[in-house]
């Protein structure tokens, strides 16, 4: 095996074992991304009032897309410091706005879907 | 949750501080405890990696000997005809030397007569002059 095909195949590996880490920073782009283009989410929805009285709204989906972004780095270049530093990172959003709107009035169940990508993150950290 | 005005949040937003700090610790420890030996694996990759390379080498190594080798033996025998050659030139070379050796001698001793004979006509010639007798030659 020479060394280009060396280093695609560690490439692909690599790609291949952090898979759910994958999906998670698209999920958190994707947001991120959705969040910037949409900023009447924020003022719109009740559920964001407690997270925009402590944050910036324009931080929220700041970090989501910083996040995704920097995992994606530290899966694809094989930076595991990175990858833990950003998986934690996103981990810490995606429960405090679980706990948000669990919190927040009116009730509604996005905590629950939040929860559970709360649950993938730390999913994530522990397979990948 | 009523306003608990500590250091100037409510409660709902303490609670949410809270829950942050707490979910990065958590999410910490579970990365602590996850932590693969990657280093191990690693090094198990690239020592297969290296291991390939140097069994190709060694393969290849082996072959361009074997091929030398071959080569060797070849020139070997060349060189020893090539050596037998040179000793029967040089055998060659050493009659012909003799043979001028001894042409030159020859030479030498062509050279010695003819003077000789030159020398004894002188003579000849001498005694005829003197007798008055013509040489048979001059009779002819």
């Amino acid at each position: 095996m020479d060394k280009k095909n060396y280093k695609q195949k560690v490439f692909r590996e690599r790609v291949v074992n952090n898979a759910a880490t994958m999906r998670l920073a698209a999920l958190s782009l994707i947001y991120g991304i959705w969040l910037q283009l949409n900023p009447s989410i924020l003022t719109r929805y009740s559920i964001y009032e407690l997270l925009e009285s402590i944050l910036n709204p324009n931080l929220i989906s700041y970090t989501h897309v910083i996040s995704a972004i920097g995992l994606l780095i530290g899966v694809l270049f094989g930076k595991r410091e990175v990858k833990n530093f950003f998986s934690i990172a996103i981990t810490v959003l995606w429960t405090t706005m679980g706990i948000s709107s669990f919190i927040s009035p009116p009730p509604n169940a996005i905590w629950i879907f939040c929860g559970f990508i709360s649950i993938l993150c730390y999913e994530a950290i522990w397979v990948d | 949750m009523g306003r608990l005005a500590m250091f100037g949040l409510t409660g709902e937003q303490i609670v949410l501080v809270v829950s942050a700090i707490l979910s990065m610790f958590s999410a910490i420890a579970v990365a602590r405890i996850r932590q693969r030996p990657e280093s191990e694996k690693s090094k198990v990759d690239k020592f297969s990696f290296f291991y390939d390379q140097y069994k190709i080498l060694y393969e290849e190594a082996i072959s361009r000997v074997e091929t030398l080798q071959l080569e060797n033996q070849e020139l070997s025998a060349e060189i020893k005809k090539l050596e037998e050659q040179i000793d029967k030139l040089e055998e060659i070379i050493k009659v012909k030397n003799e043979k001028e050796l001894y042409s030159s001698l020859k030479e030498k001793e062509i050279n010695k007569l003819q003077e000789d004979l030159l020398y004894w006509k002188q003579e000849a010639l001498t005694g005829y002059v003197l007798l008055g007798i013509e040489p048979e030659e001059e009779r002819k």
